[in-house]
């Protein structure tokens, strides 16, 4: 686990720097504060699946964990420990996904994972 | 005619800038919104293709010489339906039109008649925007290259 939680992460840091240099060549930096805020919460777990990872023209980081069936999370990482997220939840009866967006600190975040049972999106 | 809904059964492109597309090779909401620092902008560009003679290489094409913006290699044009993203959007915004916005010929840039605007999106800043642009990215079809590789 230590082996695959280290490769995860090395993988995070060349793809960083791969988007900080698409974003210096459209005029935009990383903001540090939203990478601290990434770095904390991907450390924070090592079971976590890699996710997605964009660099938003504001500067801060957005990572998204995606299913086939159109299960959704979209993080942005805001800093100062706090997190916008976007939720598509395809529900296991009827055809409606449930849509949900707000803000939430690092911590509570693992929560709203919890609450919209997307444990096995975002975790091994 | 300018300011026209444009067909829904027509397609349009979105140029996606570099690092908002996904590992993946998919378009991000995150460049489906309306940019925080930019008060004034009320819509987002995209380019419709059946303004052009059919043919989807042919359109392509068109779209990348009337472009005005400064196009990279590494970016991306996302193809959408235009019925799908309005209908898939009317489920959370029934604000959403995509509309007819041709561009007339000034100083270096030719007329380009397929530029429209996707209007009627929540500020962008706000997380209903970014809700808003992660659903307009589920409606995209197709990814295309930016700039096209002649091996002749």
């Amino acid at each position: 686990m230590a082996r695959h939680a280290r490769a995860k992460h090395d993988s995070y840091l060349e793809r960083m720097k791969l988007l900080q240099e698409e974003a210096r060549h459209d005029g935009y930096t990383l903001n540090f504060a939203s990478e601290i805020d990434f770095r904390q919460f991907i450390e924070s777990a090592p079971n976590m699946r890699r996710g997605n990872l964009v660099l938003m023209d504001n500067g801060n980081l957005r990572a998204i964990w995606k299913d086939e069936r159109g299960t959704h999370l979209g993080l942005q990482f805001l800093g100062g420990r706090m997190v916008q997220y976007v939720i598509f939840k395809q529900r296991e009866q009827g055809p409606r996904i449930s849509r949900v967006t707000g803000r939430d600190t690092l911590e509570g975040i693992e929560q709203q994972i919890g609450a919209f049972e997307l444990h096995s999106l975002v975790y091994v | 005619m300018k300011g026209d809904d444009l067909p829904e059964g027509d397609q349009i492109v979105r140029y996606v800038k570099p690092s908002m597309v996904r590992d993946d090779g998919t378009a991000d909401g995150s460049d489906f919104r309306l940019r925080s620092g930019r008060p004034d902008e009320t819509g987002l560009s995209v380019n419709w293709l059946d303004a052009f003679e059919p043919g989807k290489n042919h359109q392509l094409s068109e779209v990348r010489r009337l472009s005005r913006l400064r196009l990279r290699a590494s970016g991306r044009f996302a193809e959408m339906n235009v019925g799908t993203v309005v209908r898939q959007v009317a489920e959370e915004l029934d604000s959403l039109r995509i509309v007819h916005d041709p561009l007339q010929a000034t100083g270096d840039y030719d007329a380009d008649p397929s530029h429209s605007d996707i209007v009627g999106l929540p500020p962008g800043d706000t997380d209903d925007a970014m809700l808003i642009g992660d659903l307009i990215a589920a409606c995209v079809i197709a990814m295309h290259p930016v700039i096209v590789a002649h091996t002749d």
